[in-house]
């Protein structure tokens, strides 16, 4: 089996907000919907302070809620545990956004692009009127991978075939790859490292792993 | 800060007349199917009324999709989405309503309310299936709404009997007994399931806090006007002079309309103002170079 997952090393990201920006240049959200995005968490009290990146987005959860709400069926999960939506079927009701903890889902009802009102040239390519007035949300870039394997690539490790995000990251703290398969790049991440998954506690059993320390210091 | 618990913007106020008008109907539409029994013509009152609260509500619904043409694809997973199972169970509920109310059937309207009841019920576990919200999934929720929604509908038809009196319907007779009655033990119980949700909500680390602070301050007026002054009215209506109409009218009308805007009130609250997102959490802080990991944090909470 195939469980496509991404790891995110908290020591590593710099909060430079690549990866929100390759993620809106590749998918052409519109202004307001941002599928991957880095939060900059404060927390402590002074002088014992820190301050966090955090890069969210949908969290592609092996039990997800998103999915079991949705009256469609337009959201789904594929065997390789990438969970999309069916545009042509969803109705825009908003239950999985609601139903998400992981605010990672947006609806958008009217066009509308953030440069002068008018579509630049990516927008062009890869805007898609049938995300109007439906959920949206991040895909893992299911295109990119699908086209990677069908050519016989790697995904998360040839670029060809890996999420824009990851591709963009400077700091190489975005990781994506097969979880199931010991020898991957994020298995060997998660045995390497301290790591946990945000809102565990909730039973979504998120895709998204976040990188903390290094095992053993 | 975009960390912190977020007011959910989906579900609008449109969401909330959804929710409201879903238990104030199918709860008027029980109470008219039982009170229909011992007098048909309270079907053709408030009978039609009850379906078209329930109607306005559907329409909310569907003037909040996003694809309003694609309504018809809400019924295709009942296996696992409560708003598909709302969806089917408004099926037979309208078609029966209007079976019962078009033939004066008491049985017809009976067997209505019941998917009436079913109805209210999806709408429970629509909100308390969406995980996102912390104020919506907990477990208390599913009889805060299924209560208020009964105490709506028989609050709203006592506040309606008096005004038919002088109609064909000999009000007083019919219901005028066991209407309040179930009004009052029903209040108690509302009353009773709010005052424990608010308190495990509000427990430090239960939900946001912006969120509790929204479910506390309404409480004193749900407590006031929602329930002690309907609670009230309905226990001085046995010590009013015998053949005081005009006493009597106001006492029903006060109890019922406390008790349904309470209802409308608590849910707008909850469905709203109160629904705050989970926000986001962080287990660990990461350890940097040099330095070593920290506590997590949860902002907001």
């Amino acid at each position: 089996m195939t469980r496509y997952i991404m790891v995110a090393d908290l020591r590593r990201c710099v909060g430079c907000q690549t990866c929100t920006a390759a993620c809106r240049y590749t998918n052409a959200t519109p202004p307001g919907v941002q599928w991957r995005s880095v939060l900059d968490i404060e927390s402590g009290e002074y002088p014992n302070v820190s301050r966090t990146f955090v890069p969210v987005g949908c969290q592609h959860c092996a039990n997800p809620p998103c999915m079991t709400v949705c009256p469609t069926t337009a959201t789904r999960q594929r065997q390789d545990g990438i969970v999309t939506i069916d545009y042509n079927l969803c109705i825009g009701c908003g239950y999985c956004i609601v139903a998400c903890p992981y605010q990672a889902r947006f609806k958008v009802t009217k066009e509308h692009f953030a440069f002068d009102g008018r579509p630049i040239e990516n927008e062009i390519v890869r805007s898609d009127p049938g995300r109007m007035g439906v959920a949206t949300k991040c895909t893992y870039c299911v295109d990119r991978i699908d086209e990677g394997i069908a050519n016989g690539l790697m995904p998360g490790v040839d670029p060809e075939a890996t999420p824009a995000c990851v591709n963009s990251c400077i700091a190489y703290a975005l990781h994506f790859g097969d979880a199931d398969d010991p020898d991957s790049n994020v298995s060997r991440l998660l045995h390497e490292n301290e790591q946990f998954r945000m809102h565990e506690e909730l039973g979504a059993e998120p895709g998204f792993y976040y990188l903390w320390e290094k095992k053993g210091d | 800060m975009r960390e912190k618990p977020a007011h959910q913007t989906p579900w609008d106020w449109r969401a909330g007349i959804q929710f409201s008008c879903g238990g104030t109907g199918t709860g008027l539409l029980l109470f008219t199917a039982v009170a229909s029994f011992q007098n048909p013509a309270w079907l053709t009152y408030t009978g039609w009324l009850s379906l078209l609260i329930i109607a306005i509500g559907l329409a909310s619904v569907w003037i909040k999709l996003g694809q309003r043409w694609r309504a018809m694809y809400v019924i295709l997973n009942p296996r696992t989405s409560w708003m598909s199972r709302e969806a089917f169970l408004s099926l037979p509920l309208m078609g029966l309503g209007l079976a019962a109310m078009i033939w004066q059937s008491p049985l017809l309207a009976l067997a209505a309310a019941l998917f009436g009841l079913g109805f209210l019920f999806a709408q429970a576990k629509m909100l308390n299936t969406s995980m996102g919200i912390p104020v919506w999934r907990e477990p208390l929720l599913v009889p805060v709404i299924v209560l208020t929604g009964l105490v709506e509908g028989a609050g709203l038809l006592l506040a309606i009997t008096p005004v038919l009196s002088g109609a064909e319907v000999a009000v007083f007779g019919d219901i005028g007994i066991w209407l309040p009655i179930t009004l009052f033990f029903l209040l108690l119980l509302r009353l009773w399931v709010w005052h424990s949700y608010r308190s495990k909500l509000t427990q430090p680390g239960a939900a946001p806090l912006a969120a509790a602070a929204a479910l506390n301050r309404i409480n004193k007026m749900l407590m006031g006007v929602g329930h002690l002054l309907p609670l009230l009215a309905l226990l001085i209506i046995p010590i009013l002079p015998i053949g005081s109409m005009l006493a009597t009218t106001v006492t029903f009308i006060i109890a019922g309309l406390t008790a349904l805007g309470g209802g409308w009130q608590m849910k707008f609250t909850i469905i709203t103002r109160a629904a705050y997102n989970q926000g986001f959490a962080l287990t660990h802080t990461p350890a940097r170079t040099p330095g070593y990991g920290g506590d997590g944090t949860k902002p907001g909470w």
